[in-house]
């Protein structure tokens, strides 16, 4: 078969097999998507490489022992946000890196990208101040389209927590970018 | 009865979870058109929906482009691998893990202590075809050459305490 045609359970079940190859796949087909949460939840890129590379590795690991009983994809998020906490808790004491590769690694803005350019690191700092379990479920929310039962069951938290953390996030945020709301009408 | 439902359900207001989900389109349709109903006639939860509305959209300003793949060679997954298999070794035999710690740390005691030995003492000197000292020949031995740096002599030996 096709391995652009496999679904994600067939391919897992076949890099149990030792098919390294189902890998490649697996990686190919998600990597942006786990490099983003990554990096939203990180804030750091080079973090967020090595958080990608850890969760690929961990389903070579796993996939002799995988059993689907969830959606891949939150089984997938749950390890990136696992090794995301861990790498945030080695530095727990600094505040949140916001590094901006994502400004290096664009072309230049030009003139009518200015003001977008600025919105996203607005954007990216109203963020990176919500509490980390406010971030975190806002994270997955807005940008990683995940539903409520999906967020609880990558971050382990109740649906009624994770409810309650998606209001005061969007909340906060209303208020944070209320001056540009104002100004931007 | 059904009229009478929908009307107590459009006179609530709209919770800010459902507004959220409203926004995002991730609510089921009926929930969604009794949504609708009830923000026809309630300026309060239009303008909770409005804010909710802009923050989203203003939220989607942060796009984040990963700038490149993430290297997973094949050969760090069969590293990885041999990895594995030799720390699965290990762990079939935990006795050998002491064993070798064990025998490493035998052997630099006893490298570190010859060493040690060469180095603190001095070789005594002594002239060539000088007898060596008399309890020697009592207790039956011969200096050989590798041992007459171990030997005391007996004259220096007696200086070294009556000066001391």
């Amino acid at each position: 078969m096709d391995d652009g045609l496999a679904s994600d359970t067939e391919l897992m079940t076949r890099l149990g097999r030792g098919d390294l190859a189902a890998l490649g796949t697996l990686a190919e087909r998600h990597q942006g998507r786990v490099l983003s949460l990554a990096y939203r939840l990180l804030g750091d890129w080079h973090r967020a490489e090595d958080v990608a590379q850890e969760t690929f590795l961990r389903l070579r690991q796993a996939a002799g022992q995988y059993e689907p009983q969830a959606k891949f994809t939150t089984w997938l998020y749950r390890i990136v946000h696992n090794l995301s906490m861990d790498q945030r808790r080695k530095v727990r004491n600094g505040p949140l890196s916001l590094d901006h590769d994502l400004v290096e690694r664009e072309d230049a803005p030009a003139d009518g990208a200015v003001e977008r350019h600025e919105l996203a690191e607005l954007v990216q700092k109203a963020v990176g101040e919500l509490s980390e379990r406010q971030r975190r479920v806002l994270i997955l929310h807005r940008y990683e389209e995940l539903s409520h039962e999906e967020i609880c069951g990558v971050t382990g938290w109740s649906r009624s927590a994770v409810e309650s953390l998606l209001v005061r996030a969007y909340e906060n945020l209303r208020k944070k970018l209320m001056s540009y709301q104002d100004f931007s009408g | 009865m059904a009229r009478l439902t929908h009307e107590v359900v459009s006179m609530e207001h709209a919770k800010d979870i459902e507004l959220i989900e409203l926004v995002a389109k991730r609510l089921d349709a009926e929930r969604e058109q009794a949504l609708w109903a009830h923000l026809q006639d309630c300026p309060a939860c239009q303008a909770r929906l409005k804010g909710i509305a802009r923050t989203w959209d203003l939220l989607g300003a942060w796009q984040v482009r990963p700038g490149g793949d993430v290297r997973i060679s094949k050969a760090e997954v069969s590293s990885q691998r041999h990895e594995e298999d030799r720390a699965a070794v290990i762990l079939r035999f935990p006795g050998v893990k002491t064993a070798l710690r064990t025998a490493a740390a035998i052997a630099v005691t006893v490298l570190v202590g010859y060493a040690g030995g060469r180095w603190s003492v001095r070789p005594t000197p002594t002239a060539p075809g000088t007898p060596g000292p008399s309890y020697l020949s009592v207790l039956n031995l011969e200096l050989g050459a590798s041992f007459s740096p171990l030997v005391l002599q007996d004259g220096s030996s007696a200086g070294q305490e009556g000066g001391s």
